[in-house]
């Protein structure tokens, strides 16, 4: 090595040295609090402005009050498994943020804040707005971000375990995120099937978006209880609001049985090596009622339809349901786990290979929600982690009237089933 | 995220060497941090992969942008351990890992009255000097990938096993050398099985009859880089054979 390298090497290193000099994480005064904009899995959410760059962002705060083990463990994981999984249909987390805690407490209490790039758009609020008109192409675009984002979760072997369209955020540009990992967790690939599985808590997942096989008590779930969640956030794209709104674990069960069929063993083999399938089905008022017939397909196909107003479709196809998404959907909504597709598979369904293609992004239609009706329906904007999905639009009945000539994808309905 | 990986010149202006030790006493110092979280590790069940090894990073990189005048390597090495359990889902109780180290390190960490306290006060200054960037990747991977490199010696293949658990033990130990925060895990991974064919005699033979079998996989990276990387390894073994590190179960301490 030359001199003239060695000078060059201490160089950049004094560089390094430079960077890294104290405070090695920004401060949180580096951001403008706006306005509290929810509650997170361990603490409160702000949107906030970065001071230098005017990048909006949000900010979860992480209590360490009560913390008895230092830095939660949840929080721990989930800022591990966002560093891993940087992708475009993914939350991006900027960095992590401290604030020096107030002095008048004796010992040094350091808050922590988690930045991510603010999302003004959540699925559930867009969903729930119905002046926001859908497209079949913005439905197969949206579709295929959360399918996407989903496979690289899981390639990561990450489960998600809270799918639900207010997890779902839509940046500006159009572009779907997946959000919230306060429940995720790593698992382990079950190639070797001696090995005994580890068992994962069952009390995951919201309950309308949770697959009968956690219902029912199951502790060895995969990827599929994730599958799940993205078929129901799929029909929700048409239904404009989630599609089995049970209030209580067996309710929800008799929702599932009533749309998707009965849970049985000739559907789901194994099902009945449930931890409650026993208790459950002797029961007299079972939440498992039996030969309930498959009712999707017919609920859905009167409104998975092309839009008539898409001059490049043959006239054929004009009136008719798009059967490919009929077909992904009933097959992500399979009531046996095993017969859902994997993320991959489902990513490279027929579907987002047919007219409508899927495109870059939904951008055109982020620009035809009015920004004033957005703050009254959305309000509190993304990461709000909203449990539950509370509608107080005007009755649609009203709407409609004044809109008998909006297309079909984009009307709302009512449609709890 | 932030690069790991530092130039050899910065370990001869480390934050300790700035603040008066020597590049030996420095060494000294790792070498008896990582040996606290190895033994304590493993009495508390921890493997070498993952736990103790990314303990053994978070240690390195700690004391490039911390003197350990400043921060005592005792109780870091407990925070390094007790964080490391955390980020690898095996985690352990704060208490357990203080009592732990009571137990065995009597002489070192008796005098601590709230151990507990003082690793949590750590804990913040550790994430913060880590950037929470807690994701790190050791060098078992890699070897276990070049382990299907060498379908020849697959013919007798006790060698090529033998080789990789040589280059494993390698791997274990050489958290007490620098080279985590010299090297990429993948060049250690290399280096340290061809360490393990060098000592053993074997010949890695290969179609293309590279002598540098790795040359296929990282280019550009010649023979002297890995055999420094080895030497690094090897020096540790030397500098340990007469005094293995913490003997006397008490920490060195070099007056200023």
């Amino acid at each position: 090595m030359s001199d003239v390298d060695i000078k060059q090497t201490l160089l950049n290193y004094q560089k390094i040295m430079d960077q890294s000099s104290y405070p090695y994480i920004n401060d949180v005064s580096a951001y403008e609090k706006l306005s509290k904009i929810g509650q997170g899995t361990f603490g409160e959410v702000f949107k906030a402005r970065c001071k230098s760059t005017g990048r909006m962002v949000a900010l979860k705060k992480i209590l360490m009050e009560n913390e008895k083990e230092g830095f939660p463990i949840t929080a721990l994981r989930e800022v591990k498994m966002l560093e891993q999984l940087k992708h475009q249909n993914i939350t991006d987390l900027i960095e992590v943020c401290s604030a020096k805690g107030s002095s008048s407490n004796t010992k040094d209490r350091t808050t922590f804040y988690l930045v991510f790039a603010f999302c003004e758009h959540d699925l559930a609020g867009l969903l729930s707005n119905q002046k926001v008109r859908m497209q079949l192409v913005h439905v197969k675009t949206m579709m295929k971000h959360l399918i996407t984002g989903l496979n690289k979760l899981h390639r990561s072997r990450i489960l998600h375990r809270d799918m639900k369209a207010a997890n779902v955020l839509i940046s500006k540009e159009g572009v779907l995120k997946l959000a919230d990992f306060g429940l995720a967790r790593p698992f382990v690939q079950r190639e070797n099937s001696a090995a005994p599985r580890p068992l994962y808590t069952n009390r995951v997942v919201t309950l309308w978006y949770r697959p009968p096989e956690l219902l029912l008590g199951d502790r060895q779930y995969g990827t599929k209880i994730d599958v799940w969640g993205a078929g129901c956030i799929m029909a929700e794209m048409w239904t404009r609001q989630p599609i089995m709104q049970g209030d209580t674990e067996q309710r929800q069960l008799q929702l599932i049985s009533g749309l998707c069929g009965s849970i049985c063993p000739q559907v789901w083999p194994n099902c009945v090596n449930m931890p409650l399938w026993g208790a459950m089905i002797a029961e007299p008022n079972t939440a498992l009622p039996q030969r309930k017939p498959r009712v999707l397909r017919d609920r859905m196909n009167k409104i998975i339809k092309y839009d008539p107003s898409d001059a490049k479709l043959p006239a054929s196809f004009q009136h008719g349901p798009d059967e490919e998404a009929m077909c992904l959907l009933e097959h992500l909504l399979s009531i046996d786990p095993d017969k859902r597709p994997t993320a991959d598979e489902a990513e490279d369904d027929i579907w987002f290979f047919k007219e409508p293609f899927p495109r870059e992004n939904v951008g055109d239609l982020m620009e035809t929600i009015p920004n004033s009706q957005f703050e009254y329906t959305v309000g509190k904007g993304a990461h709000a982690g909203r449990g539950r999905h509370h509608n107080n639009q005007p009755r649609p009945h009203q709407q409609q009237r004044q809109q008998s000539n909006a297309i079909p994808a984009g009307q709302y309905r009512d449609t709890i089933f | 995220m932030a690069d790991w990986v530092w130039p050899l010149e910065a370990l001869k202006a480390t934050p300790s060497i700035q603040a008066g030790l020597t590049k030996e006493q420095e060494l000294v110092y790792r070498r008896e941090g990582i040996k606290l979280i190895t033994e304590i590790g493993t009495a508390l069940n921890c493997k070498p992969r993952p736990t103790i090894g990314v303990a053994a990073v978070y240690f390195h990189r700690f004391y490039m942008l911390h003197s350990f005048q400043k921060f005592n390597r005792e109780v870091t090495a407990l925070c390094c351990l007790f964080l490391a359990g955390k980020v690898e889902d095996f985690p352990k109780k704060c208490k357990s890992v203080c009592e732990a180290a009571i137990h065995h390190y009597p002489d070192i960490y008796g005098r601590y009255q709230n151990l507990v306290d003082d690793v949590m006060g750590i804990e913040r200054v550790l994430l913060h000097s880590l950037k929470f960037d807690l994701q790190v990747c050791l060098p078992y991977d890699a070897l276990l990938e070049y382990k299907t490199m060498f379908p020849d010696m697959s013919r007798e293949q006790f060698q090529i096993t033998d080789a990789v658990q040589i280059a494993w033990t390698f791997i274990n130990d050489s958290i007490y050398t620098t080279l985590c925060i010299t090297t990429e895990p993948q060049m250690i991974a290399i280096a340290l099985l061809h360490l393990a064919f060098t000592v053993k005699g074997y010949q890695p033979v290969q179609q293309n009859m590279d002598p540098c079998w790795w040359s296929a996989d990282v280019s550009n990276w010649p023979q002297e880089s890995v055999d420094k990387a080895c030497h690094l390894v090897l020096d540790f073994y030397a500098a340990t054979k007469e005094h293995p590190v913490l003997d006397s179960k008490r920490l060195t301490q070099y007056q200023p």
